[in-house]
């Protein structure tokens, strides 16, 4: 790096400006011209690798659930499914389609916010009253899937808690075919024609294909730079070799790219989940040993004791398992030496390699550009920094 | 206040003015129109939660009355949080919003994470993970009678 002489350093934070998480970044100047970008990160570490050490599988999953509330059953669900491979089970084909469901619900979810942090940083306020009329209906119809159960355990290695309920399926088609697609026209309709919009977006934090991959990139920043990869598609976990889905793709890799990524994927999400409500097959949702409930009252509160006092045994070894989460690739490597609680448990989130080509992504940019560019990345600092 | 100042108020009162002191007025501006400052650390997000319970979010600490901090606070974050409460005007309210928060909740075992009520004079504690509508339209009414008790204790 060359030293300009008019350079000056500017902390720009708090980063992101709304929601959840707090990190800092610091900008080398040259008049309005940003130079480099040092990003701060540790605002929003909790130490939940090591908490994870202490606590039982049950437990676990409330603390991987507390790493990134903004997108719900994207990080539990990856604890899960490194539980049950180290396990080696397989859980009922109900439990699967339900899980995937939730999963790209958590999605749309996760999408629809980020494309309103993007366009308020554009300068688009309205879309965010539009995105919580919509996040509020999820939030219920997820409540309503789960059924009384608090969301953050109710996807649990063997399966799930409990069923839900017949019309919920009706529900889930009416707020498919009526509710949400008005909300997304309109959206598309405030944000995609826009020539402020697009002024402030096209060709904004541009970063091409073999630098995204080499930096570790994933998810919607990655296939927005054109590498088409897509953990449901490469290695589909639960049902997502069920259903057919196409994984769109751009080349450009600009803060517009991700934006319209974003809204292609929610369609995708939404074709989904349409197809797994209609072969949604019968029967149980949890495996018996992984549930309390028994026909005796005395095996039920041994059960009980055993799955919430002991906890479940892991076998010893150690695996690494990983879902395909709004942000990215969201992994957890565990470690058991053979009890109930993990020996190790590390997160591989998605927002950490982000985080390190924001320089690379910032370079020569404006100053106001880069609350753009980092919106439309769509880092949670509480993920990023565990 | 002084004693003097008092006996200049019921003078007043005595001629039929409507008298008050700078101080209880300023705290009965703060009682009703409150500008809050949210400062989110982990998963409770209290910009929308305020919204909600129609709490004005301002951004800046100078402009603040009330600082909302919600989530676990970490380590490094601390030194943050109490710069943000010093650079508020007097006189400043502090709530504590979420479990972690609180007491910490999840996190009581974590090396990495700060107690609020260490590093700031928290005046209402909003328990809740996450505290719904409901908790905290009891926590801006707490907050409230913590301001009022104030007044009365001038």
């Amino acid at each position: 790096m060359t030293i300009f002489e008019d350079s000056y350093f500017m902390n720009i934070a708090p980063f992101p400006a709304v929601g959840i998480g707090m990190g800092r970044l610091v900008a080398r100047l040259d008049g309005e011209t940003v130079r480099r970008i040092d990003p701060h990160i540790g605002f929003s570490h909790r130490g939940i690798e090591k908490c994870m050490e202490e606590a039982t599988v049950l437990q676990g999953l409330v603390y991987t659930d507390k790493l990134n509330r903004s997108a719900p059953f994207s990080c539990a669900y990856a604890f899960v499914l490194a539980v049950e491979k180290l396990l080696g089970i397989t859980v009922p084909e109900r439990a699967a389609y339900i899980r995937v469901i939730l999963a790209e619900m958590g999605r749309i979810l996760s999408h629809l916010r980020a494309t309103a942090n993007l366009a308020s940083e554009t300068g688009t306020d309205i879309v965010y009253p539009l995105v919580n009329r919509a996040s509020e209906r999820i939030s219920a119809l997820i409540s309503e899937i789960c059924a009384g159960c608090p969301v953050s355990v109710y996807i649990r290695p063997g399966g799930v808690r409990n069923d839900s309920e017949l019309e919920t399926a009706d529900h889930l088609f009416a707020w498919l075919s009526k509710e949400l697609p008005p909300i997304l026209s309109d959206i598309e309709g405030l944000l995609t024609e826009n020539r402020i919009f697009k002024s402030r977006t096209v060709g904004i934090g541009h970063i091409d294909a073999s630098l995204a991959a080499a930096a570790g990139f994933s998810g919607v920043n990655l296939r927005a730079s054109g590498v088409k990869w897509d953990l449901r598609a490469a290695e589909p976990y639960d049902a997502y070799n069920e259903v057919s889905f196409d994984i769109p793709l751009k080349t450009d890799g600009d803060c517009y790219a991700r934006y319209l990524l974003r809204i292609f994927e929610i369609y995708q999400s939404m074709s989904m989940i349409r197809q797994l409500l209609e072969k949604m097959p019968e029967g149980d949702v949890i495996l018996a040993d992984f549930t309390t409930r028994q026909t005796e009252v005395l095996t039920q509160l041994s059960r009980h004791f055993e799955l919430y006092g002991r906890g479940i045994a892991l076998p010893a070894g150690e695996v690494y398992s990983a879902v395909e989460s709004p942000l990215g690739e969201f992994g957890v490597f565990l470690v058991s030496d053979g009890g109930e609680r993990p020996y190790r448990c590390h997160f591989r989130s998605a927002g950490f390699p982000v985080m390190q080509a924001l320089d690379a992504l910032t370079e020569d940019c404006d100053l106001a550009d880069v609350r753009v560019i980092v919106a439309s990345l769509n880092i949670i600092t509480t993920e990023t920094d565990r | 206040m002084e004693i003097k100042e008092i006996d200049w108020l019921d003078q007043m009162r005595q001629q039929g003015f409507a008298a008050i002191t700078l101080r209880v007025f300023a705290a009965w501006v703060q009682e009703n129109a409150a500008a809050a400052m949210p400062v989110s650390m982990g998963c409770c997000s209290c910009f929308g939660q305020l919204q909600q319970v129609g709490v004005a979010p301002v951004f800046n600490p100078h402009h603040a009355d009330v600082l909302v901090v919600s989530g676990a606070l970490s380590n490094k974050a601390a030194f943050v949080l109490r710069r943000i409460y010093d650079q508020m005007p007097s006189p400043k309210y502090v709530i504590a919003m979420g479990t972690c928060a609180v007491n910490k909740g999840l996190f009581a075992h974590s090396y990495a994470v700060a107690d609020v009520a260490d590093i700031v004079p928290v005046d209402v504690f909003i328990p809740g993970c996450p505290p719904g509508a409901k908790e905290m339209t009891e926590g801006i009414r707490a907050l409230r009678r913590v301001i009022r008790d104030k007044i009365r204790n001038v």
